[in-house]
């Protein structure tokens, strides 16, 4: 499965899953990141910094940690 | 009818609270407290129309009740002591959404309707709306069944009229109707019976807010940790929750730590759908913000932009704050100079002089440095530039043992270490936190300043390195440096030693770029101001007024006082064995015990006791005296600029500011984090300052 951290920069995708072992599921989920939610990779910052997201119509950054445990399919 | 209508303002963070606060209030009230210090919230009380007394209560922004950081959690223990102590509840909750994202904004205020709390709900930046996210507001304000529903500009002030309108009718409100509440589904219902028994007896909660209160601490456990409940309750509430998940099929364990979530946003999308939301499948094209971000956030560009900000940053402070300096520092002599000469000569005109309006001087000069720094930043995080800021910055200052939002405190710390401790509060990670605050009195504050511009303009010359850059200023860059690159050296080193608990998530809103409110910019930088002229103004000049005591007393035979043979200077004399082999005599000593209060009260401090040695007709200048002043005992030179280097250095590390432990004291509940910090600190200053001397003289410096 792809997870979020993989996703190129400007690319969509879909979330399927959120793993247990994410550090902040519960905040995520309570900030609309859920499965089925469209998500565009909007910037990655260079040496594994956090990415910056885009779900909905906000903004979100996310460090590789949370990243990689966030699974999605091309859209 | 109400005498006082007790208002709370709630909401996410950056939807404009506070700006929405300020609109209100409009600057005639008392703001009773700087925001998180003692109370957590701000507080003001101003009248809406003549007998129509409004307590409004502005709070720190969160998602959920839920919560993750400091910030939030002073938010959820309100919540909570409203939900036990229903007398305690604000009459009225006035909840500011983004209009653009009234689906995510929703979900705390669903969390807040359930407290049965009169609501209006403000579409805020309504000027903003983008017509996708348009839907119909009235129908919502009858889905909900809540007071109102305005669609609101704090910019264009749409919406405040009728807010007010809301306001007052809420005076003689009689009857309240029940806000609307997300049910549960009977399955659901029926495996968390024991749950809904225990949160019933410890709450005193019913019916659907008791069901959903249960399905919450079902959902999260830990989130009992984070509110105040005494042992037992938390036994009582602890144990139904084990017996409940047992009794739950297999499948739905991995799912339940989202189920609150999922669930309620279940219940927003039904709601949502009824007011015509148009509900967001496809994210559109690259929006104005994406493109600054473009360039602001580049791998490349958008440190060297941040870096050239700050330079144009220090470079304002440094050479604008100048002249406002100057100016003060001028009208205080000569203000004090008029007053010695219309005031009849004794005991209390010295008072006055020496003591008072020395001591004003010392305080009103930093000033127009505090201002200029405050309005910069402010402009900074108003426009939503200090989040990306955050966001490029995080990789870096994890490597050294920091975190992207210490950024702001850092910055915050070249003006005061103060603001800077308080505004780690939005780290969700303790040990970053920690970290971040154990660095700050590090970064050289406003406060050092003045010992900075008096030792390096008395005694390092106006020469130039390589004909190119001034020595003096060179020296300055030197001092800021040494004490940044020290903080970050630690902070690594500390982030290896200490095994404090560390949240390795990140999850943070950027908003959209946005013209800061120039009303909300005043206002904050006013309150700043304020703080530090009376706050720290106080205790400046409750140590100006003592130390003239010390300085003036006793009298010889011939009613005059010998310095040396004060009070003070027996202090500092007492001292000066310990403080010799850094290069400073007695009077330094004096001035180093009185900085303990503030750090700027050295300057006061030195020209105190030149003023009283001199005793002469007009309020010397220190840097004459400084320079001229010969030590009795070998007849050369009481300072040089190796002993000026020497204090500077000294005074980059040494940990002086009483208020700043205070303050560390209340944000890290005790005194085991502020004792290391003196302990650390004195020993660095000392250390630093007695190799730069010894060394130096070593070197053949003088």
């Amino acid at each position: 499965m792809k997870n979020l951290y993989k996703l190129r920069e400007n690319d969509i995708a879909k979330i399927i899953s959120l793993d247990n072992k994410n550090h902040s599921k519960l905040r995520l989920a309570e900030m609309g990141l859920m499965p089925g939610v469209q998500v565009r990779m909007i910037k990655k910052t260079p040496f594994g910094g956090p990415v910056l997201i885009k779900i909905n119509n906000y903004y979100l950054t996310l460090r590789k940690e949370d990243a990689s445990f966030i699974f999605i399919i091309g859209d | 009818m109400k005498d006082v209508l007790k208002v709370a303002i709630l909401g996410n963070p950056n939807c404009g609270k506070t700006a929405i606060f300020n609109l209100l209030t409009n600057l005639n009230e008392k703001v009773s407290n700087y925001p998180g210090i003692t109370v957590e919230k701000k507080v003001a009380d101003f009248n809406l129309d003549e007998s129509k007394k409004i307590s409004l209560e502005d709070y720190p922004g969160s998602y959920s009740v839920v919560s993750q950081s400091i910030d939030e959690k002073i938010v959820s223990e309100n919540i909570y002591k409203w939900i036990r102590q229903p007398e305690l509840k604000p009459d009225t909750i006035i909840y500011v959404a983004d209009a653009n994202n009234i689906r995510r904004n929703l979900y705390f205020c669903s969390q807040l309707l359930e407290l049965d709390i009169p609501t209006i709900l403000l579409l805020n930046m309504n000027d903003l709306l983008i017509n996708e996210n348009k839907f119909d507001y009235v129908k919502l304000k009858e889905e909900l069944n809540i007071l109102n529903v305005i669609p609101f500009s704090a910019v264009t002030k749409v919406g405040l009229d009728e807010l007010k309108g809301n306001l007052r009718e809420l005076f003689s409100l009689s009857e309240f109707k029940k806000n609307c509440k997300m049910n549960l589904g009977k399955d659901i219902l029926e495996s968390i019976i024991p749950v809904t028994e225990s949160i019933e007896s410890v709450f005193k909660v019913k019916d659907t807010f008791k069901n959903n209160l249960s399905l919450r601490f079902i959902c999260n456990p830990e989130h009992l940790d984070n509110i105040l409940l005494n042992e037992d309750d938390k036994l009582k509430i602890r144990n139904s929750i084990n017996k409940s998940i047992d009794g739950l099929n297999k499948d739905m364990k991995p799912l339940l730590t989202t189920l609150e979530s999922d669930l309620r946003y279940g219940w927003i999308d039904e709601v949502l759908l009824k007011c015509s939301f148009k509900k967001i499948k496809v994210i559109e094209k690259k929006t104005f913000s994406e493109k600054i971000d473009g360039v602001l956030t580049h791998s490349f560009f958008g440190p060297i932009i941040f870096v050239g900000i700050l330079y144009f940053i220090f470079q304002s402070i440094f050479s604008w704050a100048g002249y406002p300096m100057d100016l003060i520092d001028s009208l205080v002599a000569s203000f004090g100079n008029y007053i010695y000469s219309i005031m009849p000569d004794g005991l209390f005109r010295d008072l006055i002089v020496d003591g008072v309006i020395a001591g004003i001087g010392g305080i009103v000069i930093f000033l127009p440095q505090i201002i200029l720094l405050m309005s910069f930043m402010t402009l900074l995080e108003d426009s939503g530039y200090m989040t990306r800021v955050t966001f490029m910055m995080d990789r870096f200052m994890r490597t050294m043992g920091l975190h992207g939002k210490s950024i702001l405190p850092i910055m915050s710390g070249y003006a005061c270490a103060i603001p800077g401790i308080i505004s780690t509060r939005t780290i969700d990670s303790w040990k970053e936190r920690l970290i971040t605050i154990l660095i700050l009195p590090l970064i050289s504050c406003s406060a050092r300043l003045p010992v900075y511009v008096l030792m390096i303009g008395t005694f390092i010359p106006e020469t130039y390195l390589f004909g190119l850059v001034g020595l003096q200023g060179f020296v300055m860059v030197l001092m800021y440096f040494l004490g940044t690159i020290t903080a970050f050296i630690l902070a690594k080193i500390f982030s290896k030693v200490l095994t404090e608990s560390s949240n390795p998530s990140f999850v943070m809103e950027l908003p959209a770029y946005r013209f800061p409110i120039f009303k909300s910019v005043f206002r904050q930088v006013y309150n700043r101001g304020k703080l530090f002229l009376f706050d720290a103004g106080k205790i400046i000049m409750i140590i100006s007024i003592a130390l003239w005591f010390l300085a003036s007393f006793p009298k010889n035979n011939f009613g005059e006082v010998d310095i040396s043979n004060s009070y003070a200077g027996k202090i500092g004399k007492t001292i000066e064995p310990v403080i010799e082999p850094l290069g400073f005599d007695w009077k330094i000593g004096i001035a180093l015990i009185t900085s303990f209060a503030a750090r700027e009260v050295v300057v006061s401090t030195l020209s105190t006791i030149y003023n009283i040695d001199n005793d002469g007709e007009d309020m010397v200048s220190l840097k004459e005296a400084m320079r001229n002043d010969i030590d009795e005992k070998t007849g050369k030179k009481t300072y040089t600029p190796l002993i000026a280097i020497s204090l500077m250095v000294f005074y980059v590390y040494a940990a002086q500011c009483m208020v700043t432990f205070a303050v560390i004291k209340t944000e890290t509940n005790g005194w085991k984090w502020p004792i290391f910090m003196i302990f650390y600190m004195t020993i660095l200053a000392y250390t630093a300052s007695l190799l730069v001397f010894q060394v130096g003289k070593i070197l053949g410096f003088s």
